[in-house]
């Protein structure tokens, strides 16, 4: 071992073996070396030479770091040598010493090693076949006869031309995908035909002697399939041999499944119906599919599937395009054909469908509702395939089985009972996918099939729990999408089959799965009970007793306080009679969802349900006061005590997060009130009942005094702001005097998520009580707007690669969340609150702020809210003569910026996508806004749109004059119909932005030392002008996007410039 | 029989009464006589046995019981037919003797997965884990859930990456993944695709919320597999707690293709944290029925994942996808 093998193996060395100083020095050495001119020649050398594979594969990671930067540039002698040397390394020195290894070697280098070598090549075959290499292939071909060693070598530098040069799957650039077809093209035109010849004799040659080699010489040849002449493959010789190693028990699986692979590439080839449909009859299709149904070792049978699956869609296709095609003789005989094929394909299909492994399947579910789905515009509908449905039907049954031997498991469920319940439940996305085709072809065929498995599963009281689920399953599949009216007049099957499952016992109802799909399945036909009340009590004990709510399993016990829920929406009014037994039958758990220490089993947050059941229960007006006062206080008064006295424990004090078993006890507590009062209405507990309300009021002081024990805990502060949420539904103005210090509680230390869920809370609020939030939406405002201010970061929200981030995310949130605020607020005639003396400090930033967004937020619909935004705002502060402005300025503002920015340069840009329904919209709101600003602004608009915007922008006078015209005449409606043509008509005109800033600024009464520089920034490129602020902001009319980072300062300098001219 | 080194005298016994088979390379197709191994002759030979076996052991101890004799450190590695009675003895072997032994062998052949100060501790098999990925789409995050192995993680800035020793238990006991993260430097300094050497297994990361990084995805396997032929990778879309996702479950189809296992995860949440790591401890293992006995330290989710809702949408989804889609054309606007 030389220095420089040392070095590099120093530089590889990951074993800690080597000290880390002598390593960063050895990789110093390293990559000096690689700096060298002559690096390449060294490398050659030394990869010649070295025995050690991690010597081999530095040098050839440094040649390739030269063939990609540097070889285009060196001279056609270096080139040549380059290329012949590695040539000569793949096709000789490793044949050398094969002399001495045993037989069936594959030479003494390592894989990774022949890759890379592969790779390199290929890069030189990228740059320089056919012009400077011509003979790359025909001299590979050449050496073939060598041994194993350049065949695999050969395999290996097709494969990777596959990969690095030709294959679509890779995304590439419009220049690779130029040269990967020079590449094709002078394959097609000089070798392809003796690459396929040698693919062929390597098969046939190493079939016996070294399978695993023929194999990869198969594999490489499927990747060439899609894109050489057919004729070369699809041949009396290939598809033979093909078919024999396809069909041999006694080759190796793998040689198996590369003869599959080859196969479906040559089935799935591109080409129009009537070849397509010769080429399957060529490959006799039928005999392949008829010979093999043995049970296959794994990855061959996954092959074999893809095989099968793939010539099924081609005929499927094929029958399809042939049906489509003029009715002549000639296409009747072609369809029978093709009828006669898929009667062949498909009982191997549905064999692999019903035996195969899971994975496999995807694409024969695919083929299978393709299938069925074809069958719908045959219109006769034959007894063959009928009799395929009912097969497909059947194997659906039989594969959407829980296995049978994990009963106990699921029961629990433990570990693997979850495991198989995920499988199953991933496996059935499947499976109910080709149902529902199925059911939606013929749905007489599925009802019937359900009905006779239901009943079969419900009168044998021995059925096994997997049938008996998998029966209700189906019958609950069924239900999906059902219209409430078509269970009212429901006289059919499907009656009948609910009738059956409510009236019968159910085999094996204890077991988890089966109570839980049971439950599910009754709350889905719940309108059917609505309609029928004589089933009410028995669903009734169904959800109450052991089957339900007292199910000892609290999985099931949880969903169904959930499911329960779902059913007293329903069936509430019909309920009445019976609401002293459920409440008695509930007490019991309602109690547990809260007490202490609930086990955590089940989900909790499920449990909760059963107080939204209890609320929807007894919040109706039917109640008599009295009994109703006497039903909430039962619930409430606990509730209340329990969160008192866990905020007044001795474990809460002083600790301002809170220990995590209170913390959930809490987060169940506030969610039990929430839900509770969902079932009472404002009018209610406000008006006919306020000692009904009065009960609420009190949930309120209590539970806002959790945000004053543990004031930084973010999981309970959100907890309380969706139960604020809940109570200024019910409570109304009610909860008023408690407002200021929930706010003020809410807005301590708030980070981004937190900001946007008080927007939120606060948007509800000023969207109820509107003018009557003013005094408290004065004093929070500027704590609002300061705290929104100094999380989004001056520079703007960072944007590209690598911002994807949670952080980034949440800033987003609230970036947009903050325009939804600001819209509540004017929308709901506050606008006054922006200019009260403490607020108005904030508006420069905030106009800008929307002015950016309105012009260039991501979100269509953002934008639209600022456009709205300023709608308002110019109805509500533009009035009135130019001497009185209400608010000094902003008319300037919104007639020179967004009436230029946003109504004409962004509508300008070509991202604007009139076709788009979201930005059409978008356009619409922005015609109001300057139908609104010719309203208030009236002539200063007119007049900036004539002389200095539509001039700037290229627009010809006889549009111009055409579109004031229609400012100052037309409806919105109108102005819109003209202004999209127009903005059409403009846009050619726009030559580049940079142009047309120059534009502006020739046309705007800037200084002259401004359009001087403008000019000069124009020639020299804009670099600098970003970090000018003063001349950006002529930049940033235009180019808001680059300089959005500058927008702050640039509120100052506009307002410089306009004190200054 | 020839048992040398120390550490292999617990298992000699077992050892004791096989016979000699030769052992054929699955991919290659070179046969492995007795006494003479001169394809496994380096230890990335043997590496890649290790692949084989691990890829489908089950097939190649079906019907073989193999020894296999390594020339240069005259180390021997036997394994045991599928017809063993000990199921755990026999998974026992594949795990430790193979991969001790590709440890334990001589420079400069050595594969060493952990970094200085990491020891592995005795009777646990390791295995070198490559996790690549576009940056951004949360591979750090997601190694750095595991808290044990954030604990004793070590970084080389030499090699701009950190390793995180992650360990996990099993019924058939402890494995260790040196988790191999680039941390975001993807085209560090000299060693690029020299990394990946003598990986066993790896994660190829992309991001839901970020289309583009689903589309690179085959490039970033075909350089994996370019170093490391056949080894289990899994695929994995990560950030599946987010609303707006770009790439839906349903657009995830390269794993098909290529073979490979796909999972949804989101580290933030660690929603399937450990699926990905029981798929290769099983397909390392060769046991479909292996599982962990008991969970890894977990840092505390930071958002929680709506199960319920994620599956009313993935059904919503589903149920979309059957529906037929409509004729009429797209609606115009230019009324």
């Amino acid at each position: 071992m030389d220095d420089f093998e040392r070095a590099i193996f120093f530089s590889f060395d990951q074993s800690g073996a080597v000290d880390a100083q002598l390593r960063a020095q050895a990789r110093a050495y390293c990559e000096q070396a690689k700096q060298s001119p002559t690096i390449w020649q060294a490398c050659l050398e030394k990869f010649r030479l070295s025995q050690y594979p991690e010597v081999q594969f530095w040098c050839l990671q440094a040649l390739e770091e030269v063939t990609r930067q540097r070889y285009r540039s060196m001279d056609p002698q270096e080139r040549q040598f380059i290329r012949s040397s590695l040539l000569a390394a793949m096709c000789n020195y490793d044949v050398e010493d094969q002399a001495t290894a045993s037989p069936g070697s594959l030479g003494s280098r390592t894989n990774f090693v022949k890759n890379k070598l592969a790779q390199i090549i290929v890069i030189l075959i990228g740059i320089d076949y056919p012009a400077e290499w011509p003979s790359v292939f025909l001299d590979i071909l050449s050496q073939l006869s060598k041994g194993p060693t350049v065949v695999d070598m050969f395999c290996r530098v097709l494969n990777t031309l596959d990969e690095e040069v030709i294959s679509l799957d890779f995304p590439r650039t419009a220049g690779e995908v130029a040269a990967a077809t020079r590449v094709k093209d002078a394959m097609r035109q000089q070798c392809i035909s003796q690459i396929v010849g040698a693919w062929y004799s390597l098969a046939v040659m190493y079939r016996a002697q070294m399978p695993y080699l023929a194999a990869s010489v198969l594999d490489t040849m499927h990747r060439y399939v899609a894109w050489i002449d057919i004729g070369l493959v699809a041949n009396d010789s290939i598809v033979p041999l093909l078919f024999e190693l396809l069909l041999s028990p006694a080759e190796v699986p793998i040689l198996r499944g590369a003869a599959a692979d080859c196969l479906l590439a040559i089935a799935s080839k591109r080409m129009e119906a009537t070849s397509k449909l010769a080429l399957l009859e060529k490959l006799h299709v039928g005999e392949v599919c008829s010979r093999i149904t043995e049970t296959q070792e794994p990855e061959f049978a996954m092959k074999l599937t893809a095989l099968l699956t793939g010539l099924a869609t081609e005929i499927l296709d094929c029958s399809k395009k042939l049906y489509s095609q003029p009715k002549s003789s000639q296409t009747t005989a072609a369809l029978e054909a093709v009828s006669v094929m898929l009667d062949e394909v498909l009982p191997s299909v549905l064999y692999f469908m019903q035996h195969g492994d899971e994975d496999m399947s995807s694409t024969t579910f695919q083929f299978l509702s393709n299938y069925v789905a074809r069958m719908k515009s045959e219109l006769e509908r034959n007894g063959k395939q009928a009799a395929h449905v009912a097969q497909i039907l059947e194997v659906i049954r039989n594969r959407m089985l829980y296995d049978s031997s994990s009963k106990d498991s699921l029961e629990g469920p433990d570990k693997e009972g979850l495991e198989e319940e995920e499988r199953l439940m991933d496996f059935r996305k499947d499976l109910f996918g080709l149902f529902r085709s199925i059911y939606r072809v013929s749905p007489l065929v599925a009802k019937s099939f359900v009905q006779s498995a239901l009943l079969t599963a419900l009168s044998n009281p021995d059925t096994s729990f997997e049938n008996v689920e998998a029966a209700i399953a189906l019958l609950h599949l069924l239900g999906e999408g059902l219209v409430e009216y078509e269970l009212k007049s429901e006289k059919g099957i499907l009656g009948e089959m609910i009738r059956a499952l409510l009236a019968a016992t159910v085999p094996c109802h204890s077991h988890r799965v089966v109570a839980l799909i049971y439950l599910e399945t009754i709350t889905r036909f719940v309108h059917f009970v609505q309609w029928h009340p004589e089933y009410i009590p028995s669903v009734l004990a169904a959800f109450l007793d052991c089957r339900g709510l007292h199910h000892p399993n609290p999985s099931v016990s949880s969903r169904a306080s959930y499911l329960f829920m779902r059913l007293v929406k329903v069936l509430r009014a019909q309920l009445v009679p019976y609401i002293e037994d459920i409440f008695q039958s509930l007490q019991d758990t309602l109690s547990a969802v809260t007490s202490k220490g609930i086990d955590g089993k089940g989900d909790a947050d499920d449990r909760c349900y059963a107080f939204e059941a209890a609320g929807l229960l007894i919040g109706m007006e039917d109640i008599i006061e009295e009994k109703q006062l006497k039903y909430v206080s039962a619930l409430v008064v606990p509730l209340c005590t329990q969160v008192d006295a866990l905020l007044s424990s001795e474990a809460s004090r002083g600790d301002p997060v809170g220990p995590p078993a209170t913390v959930m006890n809490l987060q169940q507590l506030i969610l039990a009130i929430s839900h509770l009062s969902k079932g009472f209405g404002e009018h209610l507990v406000t008006t006919s009942r306020p000692s009904i309300g009065n009960m609420f009021k009190q949930t309120v002081d209590v539970v806002l005094r959790v945000l004053v024990v543990f004031p930084k805990n973010k999981v309970l502060r959100s907890r309380v702001i969706s139960f604020l949420h809940r109570m200024v539904d019910v409570l109304g103005s009610a909860v008023f005097p408690v407002l200021p210090v929930a706010i003020q509680q809410l807005l301590t230390d708030s980070e981004p998520k937190d900001l946007v869920e008080f927007i939120l809370l606060f948007n509800q609020l000023v969207n109820k009580f509107k003018v009557g939030m003013s005094t408290i939406l004065q004093q929070v405002f500027p704590s609002v707007v300061g705290r929104v201010f100094a999380l989004l970061p001056k520079e703007g929200l960072p944007e590209g690669p690598g911002t994807n981030t949670e952080e980034v995310r949440e800033l987003q949130e609230l970036h947009r969340c903050f325009f939804t605020f600001l819209h509540a607020i004017i929308s709901n005639d506050l606008s006054s609150v922006l200019i009260t003396p403490e607020n108005s400090q904030w508006l420069p930033d905030i106009s800008q702020l929307i002015l950016d967004a309105s012009c260039q937020h991501k979100d269509v619909l953002v934008r639209k809210i600022c456009v709205q935004i300023f709608t308002r705002l110019i109805a509500d502060w533009c009035g009135g003569s130019g001497m009185d402005e209400k608010v000094p300025g902003f008319r300037r503002f919104v007639v020179e910026r967004f009436a230029s920015e946003c109504c004409i340069y962004s509508v300008l840009q070509t991202s604007f996508d009139l076709r788009d329904a979201n930005t059409f919209s978008l356009l619409g709101e922005i015609v109001t806004a300057q139908k609104m600003l010719y309203e208030k602004c009236g002539e200063e608009f007119w007049v900036h749109l004539a002389t200095k915007l539509l001039p700037a922008v290229h627009c010809p006078p006889n549009m111009a004059e055409q579109y004031c015209l229609h400012i100052q005449k037309s409806d919105s409606k109108d102005l819109k119909a003209f202004y999209k043509p127009f903005i059409e008509n403009l846009r050619p005109q726009q030559n580049g932005d940079d142009a047309a800033v120059v534009i502006s600024a020739v046309h705007c009464d800037a200084c002259p030392h401004l359009q001087q520089f403008i000019f000069s920034m124009h020639a020299g490129g804009c670099t600098s002008a970003r970090r000018d602020p003063y001349f950006a902001h002529e930049f940033g009319r235009k180019k808001r996007k680059r300089f959005l980072a500058h927008h702050r300062t640039l509120m100052e300098v506009a307002s410089f410039i306009f004190s200054v001219t | 029989m020839i048992v040398r080194g120390e550490g292999y005298q617990a298992w000699s016994f077992c050892v004791s009464g096989l016979k000699w088979f030769p052992l054929e390379c699955r991919v290659c197709g070179s046969r492995v006589s007795k006494g003479v191994v001169p394809f496994f002759s380096t230890l990335e030979s043997v590496g890649l046995l290790i692949s084989l076996l691990v890829v489908s052991p089950l097939s190649l101890l079906a019907s073989h019981q193999l020894i296999l004799l390594c020339d240069r450190c005259g180390c021997a590695i036997p394994l045991l037919s599928k017809a063993h009675k000990d199921r755990k003895l026999r998974q026992g072997l594949i795990f430790f003797l193979v991969l001790k032994q590709v440890r334990r062998s001589s420079v400069p052949c050595e594969v060493e997965m952990a970094l200085p100060g990491q020891t592995t501790p005795d009777n646990c098999p390791a295995f070198k884990l490559v996790i690549v990925g576009d940056g951004g789409t949360g591979k750090t995050t997601f190694v750095k859930r595991h808290l044990t192995g954030e604990f004793e993680k070590k970084y080389e800035p030499t090699i701009g990456v950190e390793v995180h020793p992650l360990d996990f238990f099993t019924n058939c006991g402890r494995i260790r993944f040196y988790c191999w993260d680039t941390a975001g430097q993807e085209k560090f300094g000299g060693l690029r695709d020299g990394y990946y050497i003598h990986g066993h297994c790896a994660i190829i990361m992309f991001d839901v919320t970020a289309r583009l990084t689903y589309k690179n995805v085959p490039t970033w396997h075909r350089d994996l597999c370019r170093v490391c032929e056949n080894i289990p990778i899994v695929l994995c879309g990560n950030k599946v707690d987010v609303k707006n996702r770009q790439v839906k479950a349903k657009q995830v189809t390269f794993h098909r293709k290529k073979n490979l296992q796909y999972y949804e995860i989101s580290a933030k949440s660690n929603y399937n944290f450990e699926k990905p790591f029981l798929y290769l401890a099983r397909k390392l293992a060769g046991d479909v029925n292996l599982h962990f006995v008991e969970s890894p330290a977990l840092a505390p989710p930071e958002v929680t994942i709506d199960l319920a809702a994620q599956q009313q949408y993935e059904a919503e989804l589903a149920a979309a996808a059957a529906q037929p889609l409509p004729d009429d054309d797209e609606e115009t606007f230019d009324n």
